[in-house]
């Protein structure tokens, strides 16, 4: 993977050539879902959640839902799936079920670079899949697809100042 | 491989499209005449020419033909689709039987304030933004209010930082400003000031990662869009106790501190108000600042509106770790008690919901009142000081905190309208709580740096009614409830009241419902396509009054909606403005 600098004005490009590299790099990473969860999730996400987030999940009449920083927040894929499975969509808060919330869960983090393995998403084991481990190996590869798919051109990072605490650590949170 | 950034994302900043069909009939734009300095000092009644009707934000309407007693009799006179979709934020402005109507993504339309026809359109083109970049494209669809009039022109401030001023007869161009750069994040979601020959704004965008170091209100020439001044909300040089509260965090790590909701404006005194949002990152762990309070944020501040020069500062919500931000409108209030003239700032200026009132050529803390529930601020001092709650400050990534209210409010945008007929104000509120959590994460371009995960929005405990209605009696010792009306569903617009003894105000339940002031009876309510929104309005055509009410998408009722299940919110987005009157006769 290229060296990211994050100095002001630093600006790092993701050639379609990298993305390849890495797209057959982040096939080593099992995620926790399956193919057939996340097949099933993009039906569901269509169905439910594109009409404001965006078919490529890029928002923008609600969040965008692509994105690094977007696992960052949400933190594990049970923390995401809290969050929806209470509050989404606005029109039927809550009322789709479990499996489909799951399977939702499933086509984001697929959509953000996670690779589908054998074993199915479940609730119990949620909270314990950290989102941006299981996409960060992809997600370079997926940006630069989804480029790819408008125009071809490769994709410039901006470097952007960062939290003053970043790359510290900090305590953690012991569950 | 590099390659120029600025050729792909320049080639289709600013163009102008005026469509003007007005130009084929007499038009009722031929009658416009020029808004005056003095005509914003006091606006004829029958007009609206600032966001809250005055430069004192009070929403309040001196009409009243429809009244406590005709308001059962209002009758649909006309409706309008909104040009484009976002959040319905709108705030309707008429001067001289013209509406202008202000659209998310940069669209101001003229309106034929009787008919409902359509007299010109503008539409701003912006830049296309990466993909990535998905928090910066959300700005465009989040107006937050007004577009300014001034002389024979109006003032838009758009979503990629520019001020542009149209004709206000033809929605031509007559001079743009790029007021701040886009690229970084900056983002224009509330309209201006317009004092004297100056445009008064403040800019959003100061959660996205580029923005660092710097939030601004700035002052500009309504001639030509020059700078005048500028005065940064999270760095100020002159105060040394404001470095200090950000401890040890310097410029370049400092976000946040955004002003968004447009200021208020004493000419007698010079100063004009505004209140500040939260600091970024969220939380103090993450943002590195200790248990400092973090100035200016949460703050309200009182600039000197030729010079900009800051007179004083009141914290309202010291050592924000819940993104529960103080930037909503401030109510200027007069009272006269005994002879003394009480000049007074009055507000409910955060997310917290806790009204305040200030002494607005001192700063001085008069009183505050707890509305909807709320577990963040603990006491406030006889002296105005604040204090939190220290068990809800995460001390490790990871940990969650139950907050209330929650990042949507207890108050949010929908601003509160005072009354001088019942010295009252009036407060569309939501009761709920979230649970706030602290992340790590890198932060990228176009892309906000809050760095904590929001759980879903949730009903305090005991409580089964997110919707509440708030009237506040007010004056310089106390403000006290007069009436509460609580509902299910949570409000959705701003309130106006007006001097048929009303105040009118709507929900997620698509209900737009008329408040008697004195005692919170519905004494008229109708039922519409989509969540009531923006700001609701009146103005007088011809002897006749009318009421005007934005319906459509709204973040307040979406993040609450598993609050009141029973009533699904519309699939569709609906964004529109209704237009009520009492028949003739």
């Amino acid at each position: 993977m290229p060296a990211i600098s994050f100095g002001r004005g630093t600006v790092h490009a993701i050639t379609a050539a990298a993305a390849m590299t890495l797209a057959s790099a982040g096939s080593l990473f099992a995620s926790g879902f399956t193919a057939e969860q996340a097949e099933a999730g993009k039906k569901a996400y269509m169905s439910s959640c594109a009409q404001c987030h965006g078919a490529q999940l890029e928002g923008p009449e609600a969040p965008g839902l692509f994105g690094q920083d977007v696992m960052g927040n949400w933190d594990t894929a049970g923390g995401l799936f809290d969050f929806i499975s209470v509050a989404m969509p606005p029109a039927a808060p809550g009322q789709l079920g479990e499996d489909v919330y799951l399977q939702i869960v499933a086509h984001i983090m697929a959509e953000n670079g996670a690779t589908a393995g054998e074993a199915a998403l479940q609730l119990a084991a949620a909270a314990d899949l950290s989102l941006v481990e299981a996409t960060k190996e992809g997600a370079a590869a997926k940006e630069a697809e989804r480029h790819a798919a408008h125009g071809g051109e490769p994709v410039e990072v901006i470097a952007v100042p960062q939290a003053y605490t970043w790359g510290k650590e900090l305590p953690q949170y012991n569950k | 491989m590099k390659l120029s950034i600025r050729k792909h994302l320049l080639a289709a900043t600013t163009a102008l499209v005026a469509l003007a069909p007005a130009a084929f009939a007499d038009s009722v734009l031929d009658k416009y005449t020029p808004v005056t300095s003095q005509d914003l000092l006091n606006p004829s009644k029958s007009d609206w020419i600032h966001w809250r009707g005055d430069y004192a934000n009070t929403g309040f309407s001196h009409l009243d033909q429809i009244n406590k007693e005709t308001v059962k009799d209002l009758e649909l006179a006309w409706a309008w689709p909104m040009a484009d979709v976002g959040i319905q934020e709108t705030a309707p402005l008429v001067r001289d039987g013209v509406m202008f109507l202000q659209t998310s993504n940069g669209i101001v339309e003229a309106l034929d304030a009787q008919s409902g026809d359509l007299l010109w359109t503008y539409r701003h083109v912006l830049p296309e933004l990466p993909k990535s970049w998905s928090y910066q494209a959300n700005q465009a669809r989040r107006q937050k209010n007004s577009i300014a009039l001034a002389g024979d022109k109006v003032i838009l401030t758009t979503p990629d930082a520019k001020l542009v001023a149209l004709e206000a007869k033809t929605g031509k161009v007559a001079w743009e400003k790029q007021a701040l750069d886009w690229e970084k994040g900056y983002s224009y979601t509330i309209g201006g000031l317009v004092v004297e020959n100056t445009i008064i704004t403040a800019i959003s965008g100061c959660s996205i990662a580029g923005t660092a170091g710097g939030c601004y209100i700035m002052a500009h020439n309504l001639e030509n869009g020059e700078e005048i001044w500028r005065f940064n909300t999270i760095a100020d040089p002159k105060n040394p106790k404001q470095g200090d509260s950000w401890g040890g965090v310097p410029e370049e790590n400092r976000w946040g501190g955004t002003p968004w909701a447009t200021g208020s404006y004493d000419p007698e005194l010079g100063l004009t108000f505004w209140g500040v949002g939260m600091p970024g990152p969220y939380a103090e762990l993450i943002r590195g600042s200790g248990d400092g309070d973090v100035l200016y944020t949460n703050a309200t501040i009182a600039l000197d509106v030729k010079t900009g020069e800051l007179k004083w500062y009141f914290t309202h919500l010291p050592r924000d770790n819940w993104d529960l931000d103080a930037p909503f409108e401030r109510i200027m209030v007069d009272q006269e008690i005994d002879g003394k003239m009480h000049k007074m700032l009055v507000s409910i200026p955060g997310k917290t919901g806790v009204a305040f009132a200030l002494d607005r050529e001192t700063g001085k803390y008069l009183w505050s009142k707890e509305t909807v529930k709320q577990n963040v601020i603990t006491k406030v001092d006889a002296d105005g000081t604040v204090h939190v709650n220290e068990d809800l400050i995460p001390t490790a990534v990871g940990q969650p905190v139950h907050a209330c209210t929650s990042v949507s409010g207890g108050k949010l945008w929908q601003a509160a309208a005072y009354s001088p007929l019942t010295k009252t104000l009036f407060a569309p509120l939501t009761e709920a709580c979230n649970d706030v959590t602290p992340t790590q994460s890198e932060f990228t371009a176009g892309n906000a740096v809050g760095s904590v995960k929001f759980g879903p929005r949730v009903l305090p405990e005991g409580i089964d009614k997110a919707g509440l209605f708030e009237a506040l009696s007010i004056n310089p010792v106390q403000g006290d409830h007069v009436w509460q009306s609580r509902q299910r569903e949570t409000p959705t617009s701003s309130v106006l009241a007006t001097a048929g003894g009303l105040v009118f105000g709507g929900d997620a339940a698509r209900y737009v419902k008329a408040f008697d002031q004195e005692t919170g009876e519905v004494l008229w309510k109708q039922r519409l396509n989509a969540p009531i929104g923006g700001y609701p309005m009146s103005y007088e055509i011809d002897g006749e009054q009318y009421l005007v009410v934005p319906t459509g998408y709204s973040n307040s009722a979406s993040s609450i909606s598993s609050a009141f299940p029973e009533t699904p919110l519309p699939n569709g987005n609906g964004n529109s403005i209704f237009v009520f009157k009492l028949p003739k006769n």
